[in-house]
């Protein structure tokens, strides 16, 4: 890049600063071009790109340079100008750059009003929504009396009804364990004594045992029966209790 | 050079470096001068000479040379002042340093 184009390049770049701010940067360049005389080609080398350069003019016009960068002895440091692509120049002076500018600023304003419009809608969704939770709210209050009534007879109810289940349930599992214990033992115990008996009283001996063997029956089919009602009917009871608790609790947390 | 220089600091070099001369000096021989001690981008000092005059610590007169206009940057004494704060600052601060970097020994 030639010292002409150079000037030409940054002066295009400033052109929106203040006149007085652009003139004395521009001057400042030139003077400094001037002064390095032989060694121009390296000084202009060494100033870099009249991008970089307009950029740290905006930034320092800004006033937002005094702490964001740093001169290491790699010379000045700045996070904002380190990437070669960052655009430190938005050329808004450019047409293109301006149709884009303008484009943006009309997708701005149109979201602006959309914003508003949303806004707007909103506002009457949450009124609506006020007054549904006022006549909520009433109505409520107004039934709280009966409802508080059919809620109480129907909780008690329903606790009565799940006593009586559980005592039948419990009952009968603890029944149906002795019952099916006091068979078995006792068939073997009876059928012991009554093939004793067969020796010294042949009849007496045969009723026992033939008592005994009813006993075993039962005693078996008891035994088949806990069989299946501990092996499946208790965890099947189980799981559907669990199941219902789920779901009820699920449903009331859906609810609220 | 590991240690970076700050805003400060540059400010304070730059205004020493314009001081010494009592008729002035220009952007070109300023940036030779403060690069001749820190390493410091040659684009990066016309902010601060810019700035350093918006703050009233340079004035800047044109001279004419070679039949053309040289821009020369003078110290005020507003700049006077800023200056002598900043070296006896930097004599503290550099002070304290040296202190702590020969005790380390």
């Amino acid at each position: 890049m030639s010292r002409a184009e150079f000037i030409k390049e940054l002066e295009y770049l400033l052109a929106d600063l203040p006149d007085e701010e652009k003139e004395d940067a521009i001057a400042y360049y030139r003077d400094y071009l001037d002064e390095a005389e032989a060694d121009e080609a390296e000084a202009l080398r060494e100033l870099g790109s009249p991008e970089r350069i307009a950029a740290i003019i905006r930034a320092d016009i800004q006033g937002n340079m005094k702490d964001s960068g740093v001169f290491t002895e790699r010379g000045f440091e700045d996070e904002r100008f380190r990437d070669p692509n960052y655009q430190v120049v938005k050329r808004l002076d450019l047409p293109e750059a301006a149709e884009q500018k303008k484009m943006t600023d009309g997708k701005i304003m149109d979201d602006d009003r959309n914003a508003f419009g949303g806004e707007t809608n909103t506002v009457k969704r949450k009124k609506q929504n006020v007054w549904k939770i006022i006549v909520l709210v009433l109505l409520v209050l107004a039934a709280a009396p009966m409802l508080l009534t059919i809620g109480g007879s129907l909780v008690g109810a329903g606790v009565g009804i799940l006593t009586a289940v559980l005592t039948v349930v419990v009952v009968s599992l603890i029944l149906l364990a002795v019952l099916t214990l006091a068979f078995v033992i006792g068939g073997f115990a009876l059928l012991v004594l009554g093939i004793i008996k067969l020796f010294s009283e042949f009849a007496a001996g045969l009723f026992l045992a033939g008592v005994a063997l009813v006993m075993l029956a039962f005693g078996s089919i008891g035994v088949i029966i806990s069989v299946w009602f501990y092996g499946k009917a208790v965890p099947a009871m189980l799981r559907g209790c669990v199941n219902g608790m789920n779901r009820l609790i699920h449903r009331r947390v859906r609810r609220v | 050079m590991v240690f970076n220089t700050g805003a400060a600091l540059l400010d304070a070099i730059v205004l020493s470096v314009v001081s010494r001369d009592a008729v002035g000096t220009y952007g070109y021989k300023i940036t030779q001068d403060v690069r001749s001690v820190i390493d410091i981008s040659e684009s990066t000092l016309y902010p601060v000479l810019r700035r350093l005059q918006k703050e009233e610590c340079l004035e800047v007169y044109d001279l004419a040379i070679d039949g053309r206009n040289r821009r020369y940057y003078r110290i005020t004494e507003k700049g006077r002042v800023q200056l002598n704060l900043y070296r006896s600052e930097w004599s503290v601060y550099s002070g304290k340093i040296t202190r702590i970097f020969e005790e380390a020994d």
